[in-house]
Formats: structure tokens, C-alpha cells, sequence
């Protein structure tokens, strides 16, 4: 197919480069610089889809990132993406498009039927329709509705695509790269600042690629190229092309979309970034985003082949295609004027220019009678007809103030509407940088007002129209920016001769009658095409009761979709003013959000993926785990084993035997995960005092003591043993996943409560790689590794540690144990880890030294009834419902959590308690948060008693063991307790936490 | 030295499929110091045992004759070199006697990788949110923050020359990301 | 994404940093001699405030120092920050300072 309606020459394609693409199954072919939008058009293609509710056929209507329509399936497979609309894929050999929201196809799509109801489809429809009953919504109106109303299709693979993140800091960064930015980032690059500028298109100019202009003697494409060339030179000036800055955060924080091969072929991205999401942190952010054009609502103005006036001209000027050979012009200003010139002057033919102002004068309006264009001045569109493509209007004369007008004074046939309501700046950054916005009646929109940030606006944005405007106020604003982040500019170059027309007038009109009120028969006023709402719809939302603004957009859907509304926004609340009232200022936006633009997952996932969406943590010893056959267990960031399976084993073999080696001969765990801290200094003992809820200041040298840690609220958080290696001196060890949160709270009582205490904490966590071996051949094992080391429990007995020298290397032993049997801990510096646990493998081979993991370790201490903070323990858990009142001094005037111990809610006698459950059938293991019931049989909703906290088969005992906290459980012992489980309820005996060895005999080996 | 014989860090396992510009570096002695900067006697003292001005401005590395003390905190420093670490502790316990300070071998609590070549800023800028560019952090400055999602400690060494070092457990961790960071130039190159 | 001084680092990113609630609460000389209720002032009544606000921060990922930052907790406009022990900064003009 020839591309019909591409110029013969101009535009900024290249038209040595074809490129050949399929849209819904057709082949097609455009050239290099198009994007998928121009190139349909320059086929002639208009229709591209149906609309979301009415299914009405709908085309390309804008030429960028306001575009409401032209969604499309991009690609196939595993990289296809849903809704992309076509003005913001840039072509590509192999490009495979389709549309959206049709079935069975584009062009006989039955669902139009929704049409025919739409009297029943106005606003808040969704919502009032399928309310009730309730049943019906799962299983039928939201799977119809879907299938109905449902856009594109979301790939059901994986991404295979490469995304990441990177993060620059600039003094200036300026958003948008048309006249005024370029000549800001110039303004503060020239002054020696960083400077990031950032553009969404393949190129830098911004309106100056949609418009022909001579600067300073030049025309638009040189001077460009100018500007590029000397920003490209200075060495801490970045230009970011095809990036979108899509979110404005605190402190000048913002977010850019780099879309690095979406352009490119399928063979050209193997391997590359496919989108890049820059982080920036700027000193000064200067936007320049300039400005969305505004439709104009008027009866059926939505059919394809009715489109925004600036668009027009983009497409002829940037592209080389004419949307239609005969075009009637509607607007209410200047600027559109220049729509129709400039496609009279590329050879299509513009029937009419319908004004609604009733004196249109300026240069642009001279130009276009001197032109011949028939120009009906007070008139407006009341009417189209052609459905799938715009065939004719239907023109009245204006009659101000009236509901209706009644005369119909003309019928135009012609292939193209360009309409222009006016120009609304991009104020979605500076809005989202919570600046406040403006009202200007004169230029009739929202302008940036008060600044919360460190920033400057320039361009179309600042309300600066013409390009004279621009590159003063872009150099003002770069300048500014470079200044306030200490930097002197350079002197402000003279301003350059450009030739162009005056912006001239804008007269608001928002809402254009037809022969009929708005609202009534057929034709509809259409305000959201994304979202199908019309002017009908705000009406109807402001009768039914919606007033403020953030309302009406939620139930009309103003605003909502990939667009987020950027052609309808401000109509739909300039149609609001006019019902409720209300001056525009007073009515108020809608809150501007991020993204500005979609963004897919992929990108803002970046690398953070898989296995780096965590760092993950492992010890020196992890590979032998991994090759002996371990399963792991995710502690905190850390990887542990959890058991170590033998072939053929069940977990629960695994576990019985791991549990059994260790109560009969000898068992080994990587405990190097326990966090380590080095207290020092001559109050260490004084802050251990007061930290820790038991005595340690007559702790001796070479001795080691359990503590608990409590916050100001007498609440557990964390437990471990310390070692006191010197009179001034400990080491502190703490729980795996708890390390790092002890460590500040200790800097924060040593920094802000306690200064005048002289201890230093050092974190040691992985400079110690701690190897426990327990068991009653524990002994026997460390003998032969350790032969010079008198072991005797006289000399090394349980609660102290020794230093020496363990296969070799330099270690410390601790005597503690956390399974009731004999325990060596044994570290050695990290590195030196496997080495060491290699040595203990060999060592204790004669007795079959059993590596053990996490699992085998909570039977182990369960069945001691020790507790683990964060199992038995919630932060509402005190020491004394834990039964461990032991370890609370009384005697210390004060610690951390004692003055909460006496608040009458810690005091309390129902308080949960710590108990053992013993289930009356022994294989019943309950399951790990069972929550309990003194009696079943009471009528529901049961009184809760307490709930299941660690539960285990013990191999040693030959039974299940459960540990629970029961409400009042001290005092209940004996009592029977019951677990609802979902099919049958279980029965347990409350009993003490311990169940094995209680006389502790074990622990001497 | 017992320490060294059996060194492996959990990153030696992936550090022989690095990309150029990536490598684990042997190790090295590294003793963490804790002391009052203000208090004339401890700086004096530890002059004495290493040679050292200890650097009081934050975020800056001081270099002596066999080690050099990168600023951590203001009362923290880690003292890194070749020399033996248990001599320098030892030292360094003698010369401070008396004084409150504190002194810990962490040879083997941190691996370090050395980053350089002309895309090391690159793999910085994707895996830190902190500025490294040339205009404001030099070489002889040094800072803690995160690299990717781990705690770690830059140091700039030479111009296109860093060195960051990543507690033990999550230097697998890190030496993949940083290994991947720089993929993309490789594959340009 | 807040841009926090350290007053030992300067600006880092808020990811660097944990954060430590309401400044100026001491925690009282002798516990045991308060009343419940004066004991429950201290452990969870905090100002909440909207605006101009003292809080706690703790360069947990940089050099570890606790310090305070004078935010407004509205715009999260940051004063500056100062050293344990300090006095927070006088407010702007702007947002209603006296001096």
C-alpha cells in the first residue's frame, strides 16, 4: 500500500529509509522518524480502535503524550504490551500492532450494540447497575464486562526484557527540551553547573519541530542542531532524549523513564537496557514542559478523523502527512490558524475555518483570508456525521446564552476537523512538586503559581506562547537556577530576530450546544474519550448530589486511564464551573499524581529481581551446606539450612535423625549468624546493667551469662549470651535477625540518654565464624582438635569460654548451649569458617558427627523449653509471662523495661503465659499458631485462651511438644486446653515448658 | 598467619567470572579504632603506634606508613594496610593503655572490591544513590552507605579507582550486582 | 525522598537514615518514682504534631550518629538538623519565626 497521504517533501522523517510494519494483520510501510500514529495516518488510516463503553469507533486525535485514543497491542509474545497508544511508539522495521477493545473486529464490532443503551450507560453506570446482588458479580457481570470493556491483553509470560536504575545528582535539571529549555539548560550548562536536560521525544525542540520558524537567521532545524551541538560539548551536561520525567518528589527528587531500544528492531535489542529509570536529585529543577492542547465539546465530537489543530500541524510539519485532504477548521483562538495554513501550504485543502468569537482579528487571521479559507467568525460545529471517519459538519451561528440553537446554517463536507480549544499548560510536574496552581483568565488556564520547591518554570508552561517569550524566559529560568545553586552566569546573549506570528486571542467556550439541550437525544458531547464521558455525564453527577471536583472525576472517570486525562481535565471542570456556578479557580483541579506517563513494572523494578530483590546473606560455610544436600530457611536477609535431607528421607526422618544424633552422640550447626557486638570501655559493665534486665557487674573474667533485653515497655525484644573477655570489656551476642536493630538501640541510649557513659560498641558479627558442636561427644570431638586445651568441666566449665587454638587456627570457645547437652561454640574469623567446620566433619567422623539446621535446632531448644524471641515472643510478651522472672533483677534500682513490670496492664494476673502443651494423642503435632479455647462447647464466638507458639515432633520424647501462651497459663497447669482446628478440634494437658532433662543433668556431657 | 592460609570470603566462589574493572582484593589487615578525636592524648597515642593522623574531617582517609584510617564516625576509624593486624591491634592496645578507647581486629568482618576503568562511575550510579561524581568526592575521600541494598564503605583510591568494602555475609551479594552493573559496557566495548 | 543532613556526612538520601520519632523526650532520672500515669506520659504520649516538628534520625547506614532534624511535616520542608544535645534551629520568617 502507497502511503496516500505522505507529502511530497518536508518533515523531519527520513524518507530514505522505509520501514515496513503490520497494524491488525495489514502490511504498511512509513519511514524512519515516524511514529506508529503518522505512519497509519499516512496510509490513511483513522480508525483504530472502539471506544470503552459505547464501543464507538475511534482514531488518532492528538499527536503525542495527551493523546486519549489509538490504544494498541504492541508486539507479541512475551514482550507484548497492552494500550500503548500509537503517538508514542516511534516505527520500527517489524513493528506488529493491533487494536484494542474490538471484538470480533475493527470494523464490525458487535458490542456497538452498547450504543443503542446508552440512555442506561451514563455516569456512576458501574456502579449503580451491578451492585446487587452481590452473588451475580463474580461470576457473571465482571467476567462480561471484562471481556467487553477490557482493553488490551497483558502478556502471560515473563518479562524477558532488561531494566535498571541509575542515580544522578545535577545542580539544575530541566524537564523538556523545546525552545525555553534548551535555552535554560544553555543558560546554567554555560554558567559551569551539572546540568540534566530531559526530553520524552527522539529529539530536542519540543514545539519548534511541529512549527517552521527562522531564529536569529536560521531556521528551526539549524538552530536546534546549534544549541544540541554546544550542550553536547560541555562535559557535566547530560541530554536524555526519549526520556519521560514521570514523578516529582520531595527535596527535588525525580523519576525519569529512558526508553533506550524501544525504537529499535527485535534483532537490535538482544542484550541491551530496554528502559532505563534515571533517579535524579537536583539542586534546582527548572521545567519547561510546555503545553497540551485543548478540544472543543461539541455534538459527536469524537468520530476518527477529528483531531486537535496543533496535532494537524505536528503531523504535516514534523512527519510529512496530511490527516485529510479537506479540513474545516473549529477553534476559539489565533494559534490554530496556522493548522490551516500550514496544511493549505503542504497541499491539502482547508474548506473552512469555523471561529466561535465573532471578530476574529490578527495576523494569523489575515494570513489565512489572504488565503481564500472562508472563515465563519461567531459560528460553531453543532454536528458530525460519518462514524467511522468524520464526512461532515453541521455549522450554527452562535447564539450567546442559549441552551439550544436552533438554526442550522450550513452542512460542510470534509475528511479532517481540526479543533483548538485553547492551550492548558503541563502543569502535572509542578503540581505534583505540590506547587499551587493559578488561574489566568486572560490566557484562560492554569498557570504554576507558588513554588514548595527549589525550581523555575519556563516556556508554554510560564504562560510564554511564543518562542520570543520562550527563550527569554528559558534563559531567565537557567540562569536563576544556576545562580541559586552557586554558580555565576555567563552575560545573557542578545536576544535573536525570530519571525513569527503573534500569539493573538483565546475566548473561552466550553461546551458547545446542538439543536437539542445537552444531553438529550442521540448525540453525545464527548469531554473523556478514554474513558467515554460526556458533558451529559458531569450533569448528571452534579444532579445526583457530587459536587467537589475529586468527586466527579471518580464517578464520571474524568481523567482516569493511560492519558490521566490530559485533553479532558480542564474541560470537565470548566463544564463543572458552568453547572455549579462557580468561577473555574474556585472549583479547583484534581490532584496531579505520578506517573505522568504508564510505566511498566519492569522498569521501576529495575534489577531488583529474583534474588536481588533482597540481598541475600550467607555465611562462610554456605557452599558445603549447598553441597551437602541442605534446604534452607530465610533468617532475616541470611540463608540458614534448615535440615539436611539424606536421600530417600522424609523432613521428619531428617529431623528425628538429626535431633537423635545430637541427644546420643554429636550433632554440628553453622551458628555464625548470631550477631556479635564488642562492648568496651570502664562503665561496660555499668550499661550492661542497665540494658540487660539481670545483674552483670560481678559477672568474672573468662565467664559467660544469658540476658534478655526489654524496651521501655517491658516488652522482650531480644536475647543472647555475653562473654565478659576483660574487666572493661564484653561480647555480646545476639539473635540472628535481631543483630542489627540491638546495635542502634544501644548507640541510641549511649548517644542520646546516657553520653556520659564511656563504652564503645563495635559490630564483630562477621569477623566471627561460629561453629557449634553439642551433643555428649562434643567433648571427645573437641579433644582431638584441640589437644593442648585442658576441657575438664573444672577448668572449662558450662558459662565460660576459653581462647586457643581449634584445628589449627585461632579461636574462642564458648561453653553455653542452646539444646541442653554438652556445647562447644567454637569461632574462628570468618574467613577461616569452612576450613574449620571441614576440621570438625573429619574430627568427629568416628562418632557420626551430624550437620543439623535451623528446624532440628527449635526441636532441640523446645524441647528445653527455651525460648526464641519473635516465636514465643510478640513485643506484647514480658519476662514474667515468659516464667522468666528469674532473670529479672530485683535488686538493680533501674534498667530498661523494669518501671513497666508494675503498670497494672504488665501486672495483670491474665496475663498470656508461657506453658508446655502436651496433646492427649502423642502424634498429634498441632499446628504453629492453633489459637486455644478453655471449652469448645460454648456457644460462638469462643473466648479466646491463647495460641500455639512452636510445635514440634520430639524424636527424643517420642511424642509432640507444643509450646503455647495461655491466658493466666501459670496458674493452669494440669488443666485441659483445646485447639478448633478446621475438621476437628484437639485436646491438650497444660504442663511446664520443659520436657526433657529438666534436672538438667545433659549439659556436662 | 593462621587467618590467611584458609581465607575465602563467600564472593571468591563468583570473583573469577568478574568483568574487567571488577576484583576481590586479597586480604588485608583491617582493625576497627574507637576513641575521642577531641582528646589530644588518644590521637597522640595512636601517632605514635601507626604514624597516623587520624582524619577529625568526616569522610576522609588519612595514609601512613603501612596503614591507612578511613573516617567512619567521629569517635571510629578503620585502619587498613598490609602490615599484620595482630601487631597493629597489639600496638595499638599499648600506646592507648589507660585511655578509653577500643581496638578490634575485623580483618575478616569485610571483603573489599576494587572498582576502576572508565565505567566505574556507571556501575556506582546504578548500584548508589550517593553523588561520586569527580566534583565532589576525590580520591582520599571515603563514605558508608549502601551499595545496592548492603551497607558498604567507598573509598576513592585513585581517580577511576574505588574500593568498597561489604561486611563478609553479603559479598556474594554484591560482587554479582556490581559484576552485572558493569555488564552492559562489556557487551559495548 | 527526603534529602536529610547529617551533620557529620551532609545530604544523603532518607534511605540511609532510620527513623527515631519525636526529639526532646528524656527519659526520666528515676523511673521508680512516677506515678502510672506519669510513666505512661513518657512511654506513649507523643505531640503528633502537624507542621514544624523536632524528630529523631539515625545515619544508620552512614557513620551511625543519632542526631535531630527540624522538619515540617506537612510540606516536609527541612530547617536543618543539629547534634544530640543541641538547640533546634529558629524557624524561617517565612513559616511564622519570631526571631
Amino acid at each position: 500500500m502507497t502511503q496516500a497521504f505522505r507529502t511530497t517533501s518536508g518533515g523531519r522523517i527520513d524518507r530514505k529509509k522505509a520501514i515496513n510494519f503490520t497494524f491488525n494483520g495489514q502490511s504498511y510501510i512509513g519511514y524512519e522518524g515516524d511514529t506508529l500514529a503518522s505512519a497509519l495516518l499516512a496510509n490513511g488510516v483513522h480508525l483504530l480502535g472502539r471506544s470503552f463503553k459505547y464501543h464507538r469507533p475511534r482514531g488518532i486525535v492528538a499527536a503525542g503524550a495527551e493523546e486519549p485514543n489509538s490504544m494498541v497491542q504492541l508486539g507479541e509474545g512475551a514482550t507484548t504490551e497492552p494500550n500503548i497508544r500509537a503517538t508514542q511508539i516511534s516505527l520500527y522495521e517489524g513493528l506488529k500492532a493491533s487494536s484494542v477493545n474490538v471484538w470480533p473486529n475493527l470494523e464490525l464490532d458487535i458490542s456497538a450494540i452498547n450504543g443503542l443503551f446508552a440512555k442506561i450507560m451514563t455516569a456512576g453506570f458501574y456502579n449503580k447497575t451491578f451492585m446487587w446482588p452481590r452473588s451475580m458479580w463474580m461470576k457473571l457481570y465482571e467476567p462480561v464486562i471484562r471481556r467487553a470493556a477490557g482493553w488490551g491483553k497483558a502478556p502471560a509470560m515473563g518479562d524477558p526484557d532488561i531494566y535498571d536504575h541509575m542515580h544522578l545528582h545535577v545542580e539544575v535539571m530541566v524537564v523538556g527540551g523545546g525552545p525555553a529549555g534548551l535555552m535554560a539548560a544553555m543558560a546554567a550548562g554555560r554558567a559551569g553547573a551539572r546540568v540534566l536536560l530531559v526530553d520524552e521525544q527522539n529529539e530536542f525542540g519540543g514545539s519548534l519541530l511541529s512549527r517552521k520558524r527562522q531564529i536569529g537567521g536560521k531556521d528551526e532545524t539549524a538552530w536546534i542542531a546549534d544549541m544540541v551541538a554546544e550542550l553536547e560539548a560541555m562535559p557535566d551536561v547530560t541530554l536524555l532524549r526519549r526520556s519521560t520525567a514521570f514523578g516529582y518528589y520531595d527535596h527535588n527528587y525525580l523519576c525519569v523513564l529512558e526508553q533506550k531500544t524501544d525504537h529499535l528492531p527485535a534483532a537490535e535489542r538482544k542484550g541491551k537496557v530496554r528502559q532505563r529509570v534515571w533517579h535524579i536529585r537536583a539542586g534546582q529543577v527548572v521545567l519547561a514542559t510546555g503545553a497540551h492542547e485543548r478540544p472543543l465539546v461539541f455534538a459527536d465530537n469524537d468520530s476518527p478523523g477529528i483531531m486537535l489543530a496543533g496535532s494537524v500541524q505536528t503531523y504535516v510539519n514534523r512527519y510529512g502527512v496530511l490527516p485529510g485532504k479537506k479540513m474545516v477548521l473549529f477553534t476559539n483562538n489565533d494559534t490554530a490558524y496556522e493548522a490551516a495554513i500550514d496544511l493549505q501550504a503542504a497541499g491539502g485543502d482547508v474548506v473552512a475555518i469555523i471561529d466561535c468569537r465573532t471578530e476574529p482579528t490578527g495576523e494569523l487571521v489575515d494570513a489565512a483570508r489572504a488565503l481564500d479559507i472562508e472563515i465563519l467568525a461567531g459560528h460553531a460545529i453543532t454536528g458530525t456525521s460519518g462514524g467511522k471517519r468524520v464526512s461532515s459538519v453541521e455549522v450554527r451561528k452562535i447564539q450567546k446564552g442559549a441552551k439550544v440553537y436552533t438554526t442550522i446554517e450550513r452542512n460542510i463536507d470534509c475528511d479532517l476537523v481540526a479543533m483548538s480549544g485553547g492551550w492548558s499548560p503541563v502543569v502535572h510536574l509542578f503540581s505534583q512538586s505540590q506547587g499551587q496552581l493559578e488561574y489566568d483568565e486572560e490566557k484562560v488556564c492554569f498557570l504554576p503559581g507558588k513554588s514548595r520547591q527549589a525550581q523555575q518554570v519556563a516556556g508554554a508552561l510560564a504562560g510564554q506562547f511564543s518562542v520570543k517569550e520562550c527563550l527569554a524566559g528559558g534563559y531567565k529560568a537557567g540562569a536563576d537556577a544556576a545562580r541559586a545553586t552557586g554558580f555565576t552566569p555567563k552575560r545573557k546573549p542578545a536576544a535573536p530576530e525570530i519571525d513569527e506570528p503573534a500569539v493573538g486571542s483565546v475566548e473561552p467556550y466550553w461546551i458547545v450546544p446542538s439543536s437539542r439541550p445537552v444531553g438529550e437525544g442521540m448525540a453525545k458531547h464527548f469531554v473523556d474519550l478514554q474513558n467515554d464521558t460526556t458533558a451529559a455525564d458531569i450533569e448528571l453527577a452534579v444532579r445526583e448530589g457530587f459536587e467537589s471536583v475529586e468527586h466527579i472525576k471518580r464517578y464520571t472517570l474524568t481523567g482516569f486511564g493511560t492519558d490521566q486525562g490530559k485533553t479532558s481535565n480542564i474541560n470537565a471542570l470548566a463544564i463543572l464551573s458552568g453547572i455549579l456556578d462557580k468561577p473555574i479557580p474556585k472549583v479547583g483541579t484534581t490532584t496531579f499524581r505520578p506517573p505522568y506517563t504508564p510505566v511498566s513494572y519492569g522498569a521501576l523494578a529495575g534489577r531488583n529481581l529474583g534474588d536481588w530483590s533482597d540481598p541475600v546473606r550467607v555465611t562462610s560455610i554456605h557452599d558445603w551446606h549447598v553441597k551437602n544436600g541442605a534446604l534452607f530457611e530465610n533468617v532475616g536477609q541470611w540463608k540458614r539450612p534448615w535440615y539436611f535431607p539424606k536421600q530417600g528421607e522424609t523432613m521428619q526422618e531428617a529431623l528425628n535423625r538429626e535431633c537423635l544424633a545430637v541427644r546420643n552422640s554429636v550433632g554440628v550447626l553453622d551458628a555464625s549468624t548470631l550477631g556479635k557486638i564488642d562492648i568496651r570501655g570502664p562503665d561496660a559493665a555499668e550499661f550492661l546493667n542497665r540494658i540487660y534486665t539481670n545483674a552483670w557487674a560481678k559477672l568474672g573474667i573468662g565467664r559467660v551469662r544469658y540476658g534478655l533485653m526489654c524496651h521501655e515497655d517491658g516488652m522482650v525484644f531480644d536475647d543472647g549470651t555475653t562473654a565478659r573477655l576483660a574487666e572493661d570489656r564484653f561480647l555480646m551476642t545476639t539473635t540472628t535477625g535481631g543483630a542489627a536493630g540491638v546495635l542502634d538501640w544501644l548507640e541510641e541510649y549511649l548517644q542520646t540518654e546516657w553520653p556520659e557513659l564511656k563504652v564503645y560498641c563495635t559490630s564483630v558479627t562477621e569477623q566471627w565464624a561460629t561453629v557449634s558442636i553439642t551433643g555428649p561427644k562434643a567433648g571427645a570431638v573437641l579433644e582431638k582438635l584441640a589437644p593442648e586445651m585442658d576441657l575438664s568441666h573444672e577448668n572449662f566449665p558450662f558459662l565460660s569460654f576459653k581462647e586457643g587454638e581449634v584445628a589449627g587456627i585461632n579461636a574462642r570457645i564458648f561453653r553455653i548451649s542452646f539444646t541442653g547437652e554438652l556445647t562447644y561454640e567454637i569461632n574462628v574469623p570468618w574467613t577461616c569458617g569452612l576450613a574449620l567446620w571441614k576440621a570438625v566433619m573429619a574430627a568427629g567422623a568416628e562418632f557420626d558427627i551430624t550437620p543439623y539446621g535451623t528446624e532440628s535446632m527449635h526441636i532441640l531448644r523446645a524441647e528445653k523449653g527455651f525460648i526464641i524471641v519473635g516465636q514465643e515472643t510478640d513485643g506484647t510478651t514480658t519476662p514474667q509471662d515468659l516464667g522468666m522472672d528469674w532473670i529479672v533483677s530485683k535488686k538493680k534500682p533501674d534498667f530498661i523495661g523494669k518501671r513497666s513490670f508494675t503498670r497494672s496492664d504488665t501486672a495483670r494476673p491474665d496475663r498470656k503465659q508461657l506453658v508446655g502443651l502436651l496433646t492427649e494423642t502423642p502424634d498429634d503435632v498441632l499446628p504453629e499458631g492453633s489459637q486455644l479455647v478453655f471449652d469448645p462447647n460454648v456457644p460462638k464466638p469462643i473466648p479466646m485462651a491463647g495460641h500455639v507458639t512452636s510445635s514440634y515432633y520430639s524424636a527424643a520424647l517420642g511424642r509432640s511438644i507444643a509450646l503455647a501462651l495461655v491466658k493466666g497459663g501459670h496458674g493452669r497447669k494440669g488443666q485441659k486446653i483445646f485447639a478448633p482446628l478446621d475438621k476437628r478440634t484437639v485436646t491438650a494437658e497444660i504442663v511446664d515448658p520443659v520436657f526433657y532433662d529438666k534436672e538438667g543433668d545433659r549439659l556436662n556431657g | 598467619m593462621a587467618e590467611t592460609e584458609f581465607w575465602i570470603t563467600p564472593a571468591a566462589a563468583i570473583a573469577s567470572a568478574f568483568p574487567d574493572g571488577l576484583t576481590e582484593l586479597s586480604p588485608r589487615a583491617q582493625v576497627n579504632l574507637r576513641g575521642d578525636a577531641e582528646d589530644a592524648s588518644f590521637m597522640t597515642a595512636v601517632k605514635t603506634a601507626t604514624g597516623i593522623d587520624l582524619p577529625e574531617t568526616p569522610n576522609k582517609a588519612a595514609t601512613g606508613k603501612e596503614f591507612k584510617a578511613l573516617w567512619l564516625s567521629p569517635d571510629e576509624w578503620l585502619l587498613v594496610g598490609e602490615g599484620e593486624a595482630a601487631t597493629l591491634v597489639q600496638n595499638l592496645e599499648g600506646a592507648l593503655k589507660g585511655q578509653h578507647f577500643a581496638v578490634n581486629n575485623l580483618s575478616a568482618n569485610r571483603t573489599i572490591f576494587e572498582l576502576s576503568g572508565p565505567h566505574c562511575h556507571h556501575a556506582l550510579m546504578k548500584s548508589s544513590e550517593v553523588d561520586f561524581h569527580p566534583r565532589v568526592f576525590a580520591p582520599g575521600d571515603c563514605l558508608q552507605t549502601l551499595i545496592a541494598k548492603a551497607q558498604a564503605i567507598v573509598e576513592q583510591v585513585e581517580e577511576d579507582r574505588f574500593h568498597i568494602y561489604v561486611r563478609s555475609s553479603f559479598s556474594r551479594y554484591v560482587g554479582a550486582w556490581l559484576a552485572e552493573a558493569l555488564a552492559e559496557y562489556r557487551l559495548a566495548d | 525522598m527526603l534529602n536529610i543532613d547529617c551533620p557529620w556526612c551532609g545530604k544523603r538520601h532518607e534511605t540511609e537514615f532510620r527513623y527515631g520519632g519525636e526529639a526532646h523526650i528524656a527519659r526520666p532520672e528515676d523511673p521508680a518514682k512516677l506515678e502510672d500515669t506519669e510513666w505512661a506520659e513518657f512511654l506513649f504520649m507523643r505531640t503528633n504534631t502537624k507542621g514544624y516538628f523536632a524528630e529523631r534520625w539515625l545515619h544508620s547506614h552512614g557513620c551511625r550518629r543519632w542526631f535531630n532534624v527540624f522538619r515540617n511535616t506537612v510540606t516536609h520542608e527541612i530547617v536543618g538538623s543539629y547534634k544530640m544535645g543541641e538547640k533546634p534551629p529558629k524557624l524561617p520568617k517565612s513559616a511564622g519565626g519570631t526571631k
